[in-house]
């Protein structure tokens, strides 16, 4: 056991400094070791995200480096665009096959009921025509990352809640309508604000499916009144 | 602790099981039951959570025990919170690499290792004045407790709350039909949320006291010898 030697405030002092510094040396050298492979998990999820939202491949069966391959040739980033009305910016991305542009993608970010969740939404080409956005859709949606509770807000991720919103109408709601429903009414009245505009809220998780509803109907506008600034007297083709 | 008189050693095998069963984390001292709470609800993110504890109680243990000839009394605790943090940090940048879905998911309750009771009682309660072999043992065996009752409750939870079990990986397998394809199944939602596993985890405590008790009571009703 230890001695009165060991409880000499010089020993003390010393054996602190020393133990602090070997430890602390450790981690900052297995971080260090990692850092790439981390690197690399976070490109490869976000560029599986991006081929899956655009549905570029089967990202189940894809390696790797198909991943990386197919993002490379499909997807362009574009310089950021800021909303004038609200100043939030987005990261903003162009799918394009064989020269004709699919769609285009942007990063929202908003507060989910726990925290902060990131994502990235992709949209058709019309979405950006500035007159009604005739045949605008969604193309789909995905989430990089949440703290929502797992199994219940946190079921945000699983593909087969994410595959509802695809082929849902994405033109400027009517007066007091939004661009998108989670929850509530069902309509098939083609009439109706809710028409083709709805997706299923997560059972249990009222308070994650409210919040998304909020800030993507906020971030939707904002993301449009931001490309329609920057693109307003050009024409949108990549 | 471990019916021992003071300065009795301890064999590596005695403190391996009395971790494991006789004085269990969960079930017999209600130790560490705020991550058995928060993790439970799937068994992939349990398992992982299970290892990543498993790992740090035996290493701390082992490295507490090396030590604790050369630590200074009076900054033991800051050294041992320092060594559990050290070990946590590996098992964050491990799950980053290896499993990075997951680790989005259990990132939170990973940290929380660092205040959980039970790896910090251990290294103040044994390894601080046992021998390394033994120490790890202990370690190991908290460990194991701790995940025998976790992994039960999880099993529960994710096979009433999603019909499944290893939910979200390749070995997943769909024990109950999803509710909307069978008429007399409905999924509980509750054993998802924090509050199923108050439920179940007081039946597993319950239902493991009541078959220790049933298994120790007849040794302690031997005649003591005479005694009045």
């Amino acid at each position: 056991m230890t001695d009165d030697r060991t409880e000499r405030p010089g020993y003390v002092l010393v054996y602190a400094a020393v133990v602090s510094t070997l430890f602390t040396g450790c981690i900052m050298a297995l971080h260090a070791a990692s850092r790439a492979a981390v690197q690399r998990n976070e490109k490869l999820a976000f560029q599986k995200a991006m081929v899956e939202l655009f549905d570029l491949g089967d990202v189940d069966s894809l390696t790797a480096r198909q991943i990386a391959s197919l993002y490379e040739k499909h997807i362009t980033q574009q310089p950021d665009v800021t909303d004038p009305q609200t100043g939030q910016t987005f990261k903003a991305y162009t799918a394009a096959v064989d020269h004709n542009v699919r769609g285009y993608a942007f990063s929202f970010t908003g507060t989910g009921f726990w925290a902060r969740i990131d994502g990235l939404l992709a949209v058709s080409p019309a979405f950006l025509i500035e007159d009604d956005g005739r045949d605008a859709k969604i193309l789909g949606i995905t989430f990089l990352s949440h703290q929502e509770t797992p199994g219940l807000g946190g079921r945000i991720t699983e593909r087969q809640w994410r595959r509802k919103f695809a082929g849902l109408t994405l033109t400027p709601p009517k007066q007091g309508g939004q661009w998108i429903y989670i929850g509530g009414e069902t309509s098939d009245d083609p009439a109706s604000p809710r028409y083709n505009r709805r997706v299923d809220a997560i059972t249990g998780a009222t308070g994650t499916s409210n919040a998304l509803e909020r800030f993507l109907n906020e971030q939707i506008a904002a993301f449009r009144r931001a490309m329609l600034d920057k693109y307003a007297f050009v024409t949108i083709s990549f | 602790m471990n019916g021992l008189t003071p300065g009795q050693r301890i064999s590596a095998r005695r403190a391996l099981l009395d971790q494991i069963w006789n004085e269990n984390p969960i079930f017999r001292q209600v130790l560490g039951i705020c991550s058995a709470l928060a993790v439970t609800n799937l068994v992939f993110n349990t398992t992982l959570m299970c290892a990543g504890l498993v790992w740090t109680t035996t290493m701390s243990s082992l490295t507490v025990s090396l030590m604790r000839n050369y630590t200074p009394q009076r900054i033991r605790i800051m050294v041992q919170v320092l060594i559990v943090a050290v070990y946590v940090i590996v098992v964050d940048i491990v799950f980053r690499v290896f499993f990075f879905e997951t680790h989005k998911q259990i990132a939170a309750y990973v940290g929380l290792i660092i205040t959980n009771c039970i790896v910090l009682g251990r290294l103040e309660a044994f390894a601080n004045k046992n021998k390394p072999v033994a120490a790890a043992m202990d370690g190991l065996g908290a460990g194991l407790g701790y995940s025998a009752i976790l992994m039960c409750v999880a099993v529960i939870r994710e096979v009433l709350g999603f019909g499944t079990i290893m939910a979200n990986t390749a070995w997943k397998v769909q024990v109950l039909p999803l509710s909307e394809h069978a008429a007399w199944w409905r999924q509980w939602t509750i054993m998802v949320m924090p509050s199923g596993a108050f439920f179940v985890l007081a039946l597993v405590v319950w239902a493991a006291r009541a078959w220790a008790m049933n298994r120790e009571t007849p040794s302690r009703a031997q005649p003591a010898g005479g005694a009045p």
